[in-house]
């Protein structure tokens, strides 16, 4: 039985030891058993614009190159020469053909072959020219890089699972193609990795600790009618680990600054085309907000007013590190990219009106885990009996803790059975997406 | 920019479309990192010539410099002179993704037709003046040849250039974002002209040729495919055999 997760059906209750919040070991056994064995997101092929372009970030601690090379093809290289170690690429992002190692010369295209090496004579003829090296798998689902470290690990269609439909309802909210803008918010947290992939879709918390953000929106709007959202959501188990909270439509009239008639005319046409093209039902499930978690450390939280990635990386029990991007329709109007930019400046970004609540949230249970002899145990029971679960309970919060505790621990947990529901949750694309075949 | 070991080079008329070009030219021993091709339109262009083709030596670079201050015309008379110039770099071994492109002023305007009509490994253009005369507008007639880009081209200039202020820099590279295949850069340095990469006893004119001349480099270093050595050459071909 595990030491960290009690799941206990029959009162019930739910709950997760402290332990796993503080413990290096846990740590350790997350990096081998969680982040060494899943899929995890890497970046949008929106970013790479251009063949050669590149962008340098961390996966799973290890460094790496994301790039497009010189064909068109998406890479995902690991940012160490062959030769003696250092980083190939020092810049964060940029365009190039050709990647030199500043330690001793030695030269690599995007595609990962080795251009050159000085002074080549001196290893002989029959010496073995090593390119770069990269993860056992890299692929992608509708413009979201994946990259695995386990060679053996289900395709990513079959990882993503429930949640590819929630790719799908924001790769579908542009006929070009969703694009990631130019642009970063990277911060961190003094706090275990895993407090933010709970507050990430913790419904429960909103009304108190945002209260300043609404206190915004109320002035920028004058009264708002929150009966539209609150327990107005659903969520969902979408297996694999992955969950949603997911909430009807409604909620772009309580958050965010007002859009004029005319922005709201351009949003409401833009709905539309949509309902035209994918169906009436599927456009009404767009225009909800939804907070969706892939397993293990990707957030994607659309609120209608933008769409937010989110990737969280460990760095140690008590410190996590950051980054945002922001994902856009490129064909939308000034006024409604207006709207987005400010959102993502003053909900979500490090010194906005949501973030730094949170922050501050997840950094006092860090502190107060100081307590864990005492009060070793944290409660994610809420909703745990009830045969539909909304936003404000945490069931998504089980549903990832449950697979945690399998790949930690070995115990299986059961899902939650829950009543099916109608529309809007139940309304399906007109045509269903084709799973790409695997890439590698 | 100053070597320590200066090279003269050597001077050759070349007969072109539109008559002989004086093209100098410095070739290396062992294996250059790259191939260059200097098009410039300065009065001085035996002093400017092998000033350049020096530094381009230092950085590893063999090159050529043709003189094409009077070039002049429409594409279809221009494509052929670059492509009689680029093919004399190619007769010493360089491919032409091996080989980059370095325009000045009208040299510029050439560079960045280079860059439409052959696939090399890089462009630059400094300030760069229309190869056709009767231009004013100069943002559209980049942006009009964009989709046509095949070489990564980048673009250095001054903010006072008249031919290309700021607001209508920025808007070029937009349409340069979204036309070119290839990846494109625009680089305008705030208070100087278009002839800021001249000499100048200008503190920002001075920064600016400076900061011009490391991303020139830079530029080629990450474009410009380099030649394999022979021992790189001989392992290729064992893997392809393989």
């Amino acid at each position: 039985m595990s030491d960290y997760v009690i799941d206990d059906r029959d009162m019930p209750r739910f709950r997760v030891n402290r332990e796993a919040m503080v413990d290096p070991a846990v740590l350790a056994l997350e990096r081998t058993e969680i982040f060494d064995k899943s899929w995890l997101y890497v970046g949008h092929e929106s970013e790479l614009k251009k063949p050669n372009s590149f962008k340098t970030r961390t996966l799973a601690g290890r460094p790496i190159i994301f790039t497009r090379d010189a064909k068109g093809q998406i890479r995902v290289w690991l940012n160490s020469c062959p030769h003696r170690g250092a980083m190939v690429c020092r810049e964060r992002e940029g365009n190039a053909r050709f990647l030199t190692c500043f330690y001793h010369g030695w030269s690599f295209n995007t595609a990962g072959e080795q251009v050159s090496m000085p002074g080549d004579e001196a290893y002989g003829p029959n010496f073995e020219r090593p390119g770069l090296a990269q993860p056992p798998r890299v692929d992608s689902y509708r413009g979201f890089v994946f990259a695995s470290f386990d060679p053996d690990i289900v395709d990513l269609d079959t990882y993503l699972a429930g949640a590819k439909e929630y790719i799908d309802l924001v790769a579908d909210q542009s006929e070009a193609g969703m694009e990631v803008l130019e642009g970063t918010h990277e911060y961190s947290c003094k706090a275990n990795w895993k407090l933010l992939v709970e507050n990430s879709y913790d419904g429960y918390h909103a009304m108190t600790t945002h209260q300043r953000y609404f206190a915004m929106v109320i002035a920028a709007r004058g009264k708002i009618d929150t009966s539209l959202v609150i327990g107005k959501d659903r969520s969902f188990d979408l297996g694999n680990g992955h969950a949603v909270i997911a909430a009807a439509p409604g909620g772009d009239q309580v958050l965010g600054r007002p859009l004029s008639a005319a922005g709201q005319a351009e949003r409401t046409a833009r709905y539309a085309a949509i309902g035209e093209k994918h169906g009436p039902e599927w456009a009404q499930r767009l225009l909800g907000n939804r907070n969706l978690v892939i397993f293990p450390n990707l957030v994607i939280i659309d609120l209608v007013m933008g769409v937010l990635i989110r990737k969280i990386e460990p760095v140690t029990p008590d410190y996590m590190e950051v980054t945002a991007w922001h994902i856009v329709p490129p064909e939308e109007g000034e006024e409604l990219r207006a709207q987005r930019l400010d959102n993502f400046l003053t909900f979500w970004g490090p010194s906005g009106l949501a973030t730094p609540d949170d922050v501050e949230a997840l950094e006092s249970a860090q502190r107060a885990f100081a307590t864990r002899k005492e009060l070793p145990w944290s409660d994610v029971s809420r909703g745990m009996g009830s045969p539909v679960t909304t936003g404000q309970d945490e069931l998504q919060m089980r549903t990832w803790w449950r697979r945690w505790d399998e790949l930690l621990t070995g115990e299986v947990h059961p899902p939650e059975v829950k009543d099916p529901v109608g529309l809007p949750w139940s309304g399906r694309r007109l045509v269903p997406v084709q799973s790409p075949a695997p890439s590698s | 920019m100053t070597p320590v070991v200066h090279i003269a080079p050597r001077h050759d008329a070349v007969p072109t479309a539109v008559g002989p070009i004086d093209v100098a030219s410095i070739h290396l021993p062992g294996t250059p990192r790259g191939a260059v091709l200097v098009l410039t339109a300065d009065t001085n262009f035996e002093h400017e010539a092998a000033t350049l083709l020096n530094a381009f030596a230092a950085a590893g670079f063999e090159g050529h410099a043709a003189d094409v201050t009077e070039v002049r015309g429409t594409p279809d008379k221009l494509v052929p002179v670059l492509r009689t110039l680029i093919d004399l770099v190619g007769e010493h071994g360089w491919t032409r993704e091996q080989m980059g492109i370095v325009g000045y002023a009208n040299g510029g305007g050439l560079a960045l037709l280079a860059s439409a009509w052959f696939e090399l490994g890089a462009a630059v253009s400094f300030s760069l003046r229309p190869w056709s005369t009767g231009c004013s507008d100069l943002a559209r007639h980049i942006a009009e040849l964009a989709p046509r880009i095949r070489t990564s081209w980048l673009y250095l200039t001054g903010d006072h250039d008249p031919l290309l202020p700021r607001s209508e820099g920025r808007r070029l590279e937009g349409a340069l974002l979204r036309e070119t295949s290839v990846y494109t850069q625009i680089v305008t340095y705030p208070g100087v002209g278009a002839d800021f990469y001249r000499t100048s006893p200008e503190v920002p004119a001075i920064a600016a040729a400076f900061d011009a001349w490391q991303r020139t480099v830079e530029w080629l270093e990450l474009h410009v495919v380099p030649r394999l050595t022979p021992a790189a050459e001989a392992w290729r071909r064992r893997q392809a055999i393989a």
